[in-house]
């Protein structure tokens, strides 16, 4: 079954999260700041990485995907970002002028049923 | 600062930052609802010309209402450590003094009165203003709760040398928190650098655009706030 590593600095989400995942037979590692997802990711190879913005401070999460885009042994780790930002709400609405590797994005607080979906899809595009 | 999903023409924009929870605002709003009528009521018993509001019945009124206010002020940093303990350790280690501070101490006349933004180095959640009003607060609220406490239940019982030096303090403490308070008003209501402040206080969120302008470092991280504001700086000197 699939590796999967959560990044969150909020032990309960970690907790929920990992009950969740359990559930379905999932591995679960996880990392509580950009940083430790980075050391992380680097030794164990996770297949897929539920990923929360906001830890040691606000964009943290984001260049977490920033640098495993620019390293060859993470960039092709798909990222769902999940996370409770409000404006993340306007989507599609904006032109980037930024390119951030993201799969999927989530809104906290989360469904069960529709985070497994999408880790679901986002594994299957990897696989496939 | 928008994000754009792998593969797809799809943005996500981010527009508004958590910034407090419902427990801090509404433990904010409550301090304010006790401490207004607190000051008052405490400034009718200290000023000699406004006691003569404080005789007889009206006298017996104010005493109740400030004691009143006193308990729910008193308890409510405790509730708040019950009922939000990993917040409160979170909002401890944010107000440890850092070196940014001493920063934002010598760049604060020039950038709060003159307006000069590049002068002020990147700064954390909470800058050193917010942290000295929040230290403040903090020691006013023990020197409140060791002096009024004894105040309160040992008239007679307290040495009466003892109990003057409880009320010296207790006054001195209340006009330090009541000139904070002054301050405090006048950044969140008046100032216009500070308008997102209250909104905060208010909704919870602070903009993305207003947290990267005046908290740089909790909004970019430590590293490229520095690398952003060297930029600047260096854009600036070159004009």
């Amino acid at each position: 079954m699939a590796k999967i590593l959560v990044v969150d600095d909020d032990p309960d989400f970690v907790s929920l999260t990992r009950r969740i995942l359990h559930g379905k037979g999932y591995e679960v590692i996880t990392a509580a700041s950009g940083q430790q997802a980075l050391a992380v990711m680097r030794k164990e190879k996770p297949d897929l990485v539920l990923l929360d913005i906001i830890m040691s401070y606000i964009l943290d999460g984001l260049d977490v995907s920033r640098e495993m885009a620019q390293e060859p042994e993470l960039k092709e780790i798909p990222v769902i970002m999940v996370t409770s930002l409000t404006g993340a709400r306007a989507q599609g609405v904006v032109p980037s002028g930024e390119y951030i590797p993201v799969d999927e994005w989530i809104h906290k607080p989360i469904d069960p049923d529709q985070l497994l979906a999408r880790i679901e899809k986002v594994l299957k595009g990897k696989a496939g | 600062m928008t994000v754009q999903l792998k593969g797809r023409a799809e943005t996500v924009t981010i527009q508004w930052i958590p910034k407090y929870t419902v427990m801090e605002r509404l433990g904010h709003w409550i301090h304010t609802a006790t401490f207004v009528p607190l000051a008052i009521t405490g400034m009718i018993l200290y000023f000699p010309f406004l006691q003569p509001l404080a005789q007889g019945e009206a006298g017996l009124f104010i005493r109740l209402v400030h004691r009143g206010a006193a308990v729910i002020f008193g308890l409510l940093p405790i509730i708040y450590a019950i009922v939000e303990p990993r917040r409160l350790l979170l909002h401890i280690r944010e107000f440890l003094p850092r070196k940014e501070d001493i920063g934002w101490l010598k760049a604060a006349p020039a950038y709060y009165l003159l307006g000069k933004h590049e002068v002020m180095p990147p700064q954390g959640r909470f800058n050193a203003g917010e942290k000295l009003n929040g230290l403040m607060m903090i020691v006013t609220w023990f020197i409140f709760g060791i002096t009024g406490v004894p105040m309160w239940f040992g008239k007679g019982i307290i040495p009466p040398e003892l109990f003057r030096w409880l009320v010296v303090f207790h006054d001195l403490a209340m006009i330090v928190a009541v000139c904070m308070l002054l301050v405090h008003l006048y950044l969140a209501v008046a100032h216009p650098l500070m308008w997102a402040g209250l909104v905060s206080m208010r909704f919870g969120v602070t903009s993305a655009e207003y947290a990267a302008e005046h908290h740089a470092k909790w909004y970019y991280g430590p590293k490229r706030a520095m690398e952003i504001w060297e930029a600047k700086k260096r854009e600036g000197a070159h004009h």
